[in-house]
């Protein structure tokens, strides 16, 4: 039997019908080129009144306010808010430390159905889906389009595509950063196992860029609880580094410490508006997208 | 001092690597766990690396003591104070030795008493001593008896001594047995182990000594105090006697009346002690080695109970007389001895001129009954020198003052030795004539003459329940009346002086005073007509034969007397001072010695100690007997001592308690030759064993899971507290 490709590698059938009841909604004005469900920065032809504008050759005259010219004896248009389509980037981490995992689910198929899942819903609303696909540098991208063959072909990409080597998270989010012109909602699935100051401030640069970000902070329990039964000797699987411990010794101030890393996004992300999560590889991931996206929709009103 | 039983077993220490060689093993067989990044590994190792290196030391030195201790345990380590005598250039042990010979020693559990097994342990003692080392042997009885005082390395005189030792017929009390072994342990003044060995059985009554007497008052303050013993010393008690003893044994003899004469038949009252659960036997009273009465009883447990006999009139004489119990396990003291002195006369002399005497000497040639009667004789006061007051058991002095100085020492010594002296004044005595005399119960002071008018007087009875008053019972309304011209007006009486009889109200009739073992009887008129009309009384005859013969039923015989070192023969046996040839039971001669007290000769038999029926020739060089000697009952009592009460009793620290020769010498062996400390290393083993399981499970406690308490909601938003 052959190996499945594209989504129906990720998601079954069952899930997918489930999926395709949730929205993605961004909660900012998001730039698309097709009209769609989330508001633009352009004025189009929503109900949504949004200013008035002299009147200009060209325009069409049904758009001119009467009642504005029966009392300034000018022409004037009423302008409407544009409705557009929501271009979505999702920016998934490929370095070693992503293909970690405790149980048999790794972080980066984690994050590989967490992309497919969330593309489906993307393209399901008829929102443009891209991928950015890094690990020291960016190792694949994929222009945001909203058909499901381009979700399919995207998600066959990143089926196919091999381990990075090490990371360089901050130097790879800065250059995506610079390439995403249009306002998007960028979603990044990472571990984010590097500088966490660094990483902030490219973080930062998304936010300066208006994007709405993202972040899911893919973790496997065993990173944040180190609940490892017996010593051994752990060997870095970016660097090849190891080191001889006891995990029952050492277990609480490494907790200790992890949990300064990841206030250190927590924080620093609650300062920037960007939605920061945490992707537990031992959480059900339909609970999770669901869970998610109805809590975001709920804030999104 | 320390040495191994089983130093075999050290080569288990070598277990004490194990810890060791488990954790070079465990750390070649680390796996290598890919993992995503070690940076907070690293960060956490380098902080808590101090911790856990402390951490697993302390396991280390805990895993690594137990195998140790536990290896240490199995080669039975031993304090040996021998080893540590040497060490330190001591000489080795003095001992004492202080064994019981009281007669409850004589108790039979098995077929053997526990003097047998007492003698056997002592030896043992000493058989266990090494040359060099010095004994002393001390026994208690009623005395402390020193039979080695001195201290000495030969061992086979003591072991002589030990084995010609018999059980005595005393009580005893170790306490000063005790204290003075103590004192010759400490005449070596070189440094050496002291040790008591105190041999004794299970009885209570030895042990009721040790009261330590908190006076300062120097005359008490030789009571029993442990710091006597010092700390340095080992004291062992072995008990060898019986643990529930059972005993009976008659404990006193009661015999009525107190004047046997020869048609008397007489009643004999035992007192019975018994310890243990009731039980049978059989009381016998043996007169003169016949069965005389006979009776089986049923005595109570712990209990005294009294059973009376009836034995028939005797001949005159003394009879030697015993009861017997059925033999038990204890068979000297169920026989108790006694004396009953049957008379058929009663020896009186009446000493004053005739005028003086005459209704005296009428009165009392008049016989009592058929068969006895009072031999009285009549002298005058010059005849009194040749006479012997001994063979006589009342003295009648009718107006015979004064007395020689001799005549009146003699009297007085007749007196304190049970006699009876009757004085009647007399118009021939002055006042100055009865100042010499000690023995009076009230000194006169004149003679009074009654007026005429009140001469009749009625005589009233003060003491009606007295020997001499009891049987002259007055019928109602008939209290005689005299009639009295003169008196003897007295001054203060003395102590112990009754007033038996008074004319009229309160001037003093008949006067008592208890002198020694006798009597002094002063009447206030004279004994013939001269100063009243008592003689024509009808009650001058039945007093005047109530007198005699309340002389001769006080004083002058003692039925038993306990055994004893030394006694006073003048006080017991006046008549034995001249005859020196009392004898023992067994036939030997007693003792006598010569001794001046207050310038007088006194004769005292040494050691009566053997219980039984002591004789003396009599004048016609018969031999008779003389004294019955019982052992003290106090020793009868078996109630046995609590074992556990013994530290609190003595107060002593460093004891040993032993109930046999084996459970003694095993004793000895772990003072002397140490203890295992097996049992101490358990239960250190336990207690490290058990702080090892606490330590290692609190070490090996799960930290709780970060993730709970991050709070991480399912849509992955993190609910929990912010780290600050």
């Amino acid at each position: 039997m052959p190996e499945k490709q594209g989504i129906s590698a990720f998601l079954k059938a069952e899930e997918l019908h489930k999926l395709g009841r949730l929205v993605l909604l961004s909660r900012y004005v998001v730039e698309g080129n097709l009209a769609g469900a989330h508001r633009s920065p352009n004025k189009g032809a929503s109900s949504e009144f949004a200013d008035h504008r002299a009147y200009m050759e060209g325009d069409d005259p049904k758009h001119i306010d009467w009642k504005v010219f029966g009392r300034t004896d000018r022409y004037y248009v009423k302008r409407f808010e544009d409705e557009t389509n929501l271009r979505v980037y999702l920016i998934i981490d490929n370095s070693n430390s992503m293909h970690y995992g405790s149980d048999t689910t790794t972080k980066f198929q984690y994050a590989c159905h967490l992309a497919a899942a969330l593309g489906y819903v993307v393209v399901k609303m008829r929102d443009s889906i891209g991928l950015y696909l890094f690990s020291d540098k960016i190792e694949a991208k994929v222009n945001a389009a909203n058909s499901f063959n381009h979700l399919n072909n995207l998600l066959i990409q990143l089926q196919e595509h091999k381990p990075g080597k090490e990371t360089k998270i901050a130097e790879s989010l800065h250059m995506i950063a610079e390439s995403v012109r249009k306002r998007a909602l960028i979603v990044i699935i990472s571990d984010l196992f590097d500088e966490p100051s660094e990483i902030n401030l490219a973080l930062s640069h998304f936010r300066k860029m208006h994007h709405d970000v993202i972040v899911c902070h893919t973790l496997d329990p065993m990173e944040m609880d180190l609940s490892f039964r017996r010593g051994c000797e752990f060997m870095d699987m970016e660097t090849g580094e190891t080191i001889s411990a006891d995990p029952r010794s050492l277990a609480r101030d490494y907790q200790k410490i992890f949990q300064e890393f990841l206030e250190k996004y927590r924080s620093s992300c609650r300062a920037m508006n960007i939605d920061y999560r945490i992707a537990r590889t031992d959480t059900h991931l339909e609970d999770f997208v669901r869970a998610y996206l109805e809590e975001r929709r709920r804030l999104s009103k | 001092m320390f040495s191994l039983l089983n130093p075999i077993f050290l080569w288990a220490a070598a277990a004490a690597i194990i810890p060791v060689v488990l954790h070079m093993i465990q750390s070649r067989r680390t796996v290598k766990m890919p993992f995503s990044t070690i940076r907070f590994l690293k960060l956490a190792e380098k902080q808590s690396s101090r911790r856990i290196k402390m951490e697993h030391f302390l396991l280390w030195l805990l895993r690594t003591l137990i195998l140790l201790l536990i290896a240490l345990a199995f080669a039975m380590p031993m304090f040996r104070t021998q080893s540590f005598g040497n060490f330190l250039k001591g000489a080795q042990r003095d001992v004492a030795i202080v064994i019981d010979t009281s007669y409850s020693m004589r108790y039979v559990t098995g077929k053997r008493t526990a003097w047998e097994r007492a003698a056997e342990c002592a030896v043992a003692v000493l058989e266990g001593l090494n040359p060099g080392d010095q004994v002393c042997l001390f026994t208690c009885e009623e005395d402390v008896k020193p039979i080695i005082k001195m201290l000495t390395e030969e061992k086979e005189p003591v072991v002589a001594r030990i084995k010609a030792l018999r059980p005595t017929f005393f009580s005893s009390q170790l306490a000063p047995a005790i204290m003075a072994a103590a004192d010759s342990l400490k005449e070596e003044t070189h440094r050496r182990e002291r040790e008591i060995h105190v041999i004794t059985d299970n009885q209570l009554l030895p042990w009721t000594g040790f009261r330590k007497i908190e006076s300062s008052d120097s005359a008490v303050a030789a009571g029993w105090d442990p710091k006597v013993i010092g700390d340095k010393t080992v004291v062992f008690f072995s008990l060898l006697g019986a643990t529930s003893p059972e005993n009976t044994s008659p404990i006193d003899v009661t015999i009525e009346p107190e004047l046997i004469m020869v048609d008397t038949p007489i009643k004999i009252t035992v007192k019975l002690a018994h310890s243990g659960p009731p039980k049978n036997t059989s009381v016998s009273v043996y007169v003169d080695d016949q069965e005389t009465a006979h009776r089986s009883v049923i005595v109570g447990g712990d209990a005294q109970s009294e059973y009376a006999f009836s034995v028939p009139p005797l001949p005159p004489g003394t009879h030697a007389a015993r009861i017997e119990l059925l033999d038990d396990n204890l068979p000297d003291d169920g026989v108790f001895h006694f004396l009953l002195k049957v008379r058929d006369k009663l020896p009186t002399l009446c000493v004053g001129n005739k005028d003086d005497v005459l209704f005296l000497m009428k009165a009392l040639s008049i016989s009592l009954s058929k068969t006895s009667s009072i031999d009285v004789k009549h002298i005058s006061q010059d005849e009194l020198s040749s006479e012997n007051f001994t063979d006589y058991s009342c003295i009648f002095l009718c107006d015979a003052l004064p007395l020689s100085g001799q005549e009146m020492l003699d009297m007085e010594r007749y007196v304190r030795s049970g006699g009876l002296l009757v004085i009647f004044p007399g118009d021939n005595a002055s006042v100055t004539d009865y100042k010499p005399w000690t023995c009076l119960p009230a000194l006169p002071t004149g003679l009074k003459d009654v007026s005429e008018r009140n001469r009749k007087m009625m005589l009233r009875w003060r003491k009606p329940q007295h020997a001499i008053l009891r049987k002259l019972s007055m019928e109602t309304g008939g209290a005689p009346v005299i009639t009295i011209r003169r008196l003897l007006a007295l001054g203060e009486l003395e102590a112990d002086t009754e007033t038996l009889v008074t004319a009229g109200a309160e001037e003093p009739f008949i006067l008592e005073r208890q002198f020694g073992k006798g009597r002094v009887l002063l009447f206030g008129v004279s004994a013939n007509r001269a100063w009243s009309s008592l003689p024509l009384s009808p009650y001058y005859l039945p007093l005047t034969h109530e007198i005699a013969k309340y002389g001769a039923g006080i004083g002058d015989h003692v039925p038993y007397i306990w055994t004893t070192r030394s006694l006073p023969l003048s006080d017991y046996l006046p008549e034995a001072v001249r005859d020196s040839s009392i004898q023992d039971p067994d036939g030997n001669n007693v003792s006598i010695q010569s001794a001046i007290m207050d310038n007088r000769t006194v004769f005292h038999a040494e050691n009566l100690t053997t219980p039984g029926i002591y004789s003396m020739m009599d004048s016609k060089q018969q031999r008779v007997p003389a004294l019955a000697v019982n052992m003290s009952r106090i020793e009868s009592d078996l109630t046995p001592i609590n074992v556990s009460d013994i530290e609190k009793i003595t107060g002593l620290r460093e004891t040993y308690i032993a109930t046999s020769k084996d459970e003694l010498l095993k004793q000895i062996e772990d003072h002397r030759m140490g203890k295992t400390m097996g049992e101490q290393l358990l239960w250190l083993i336990l207690i490290l064993a058990t702080v090892e399981f606490f330590y290692a499970n609190m070490l090996s406690r799960e930290t709780p899971k970060l993730t709970d308490e991050l709070g991480i909601a399912v849509s992955g938003k993190v609910e929990g507290p912010q780290n600050s």
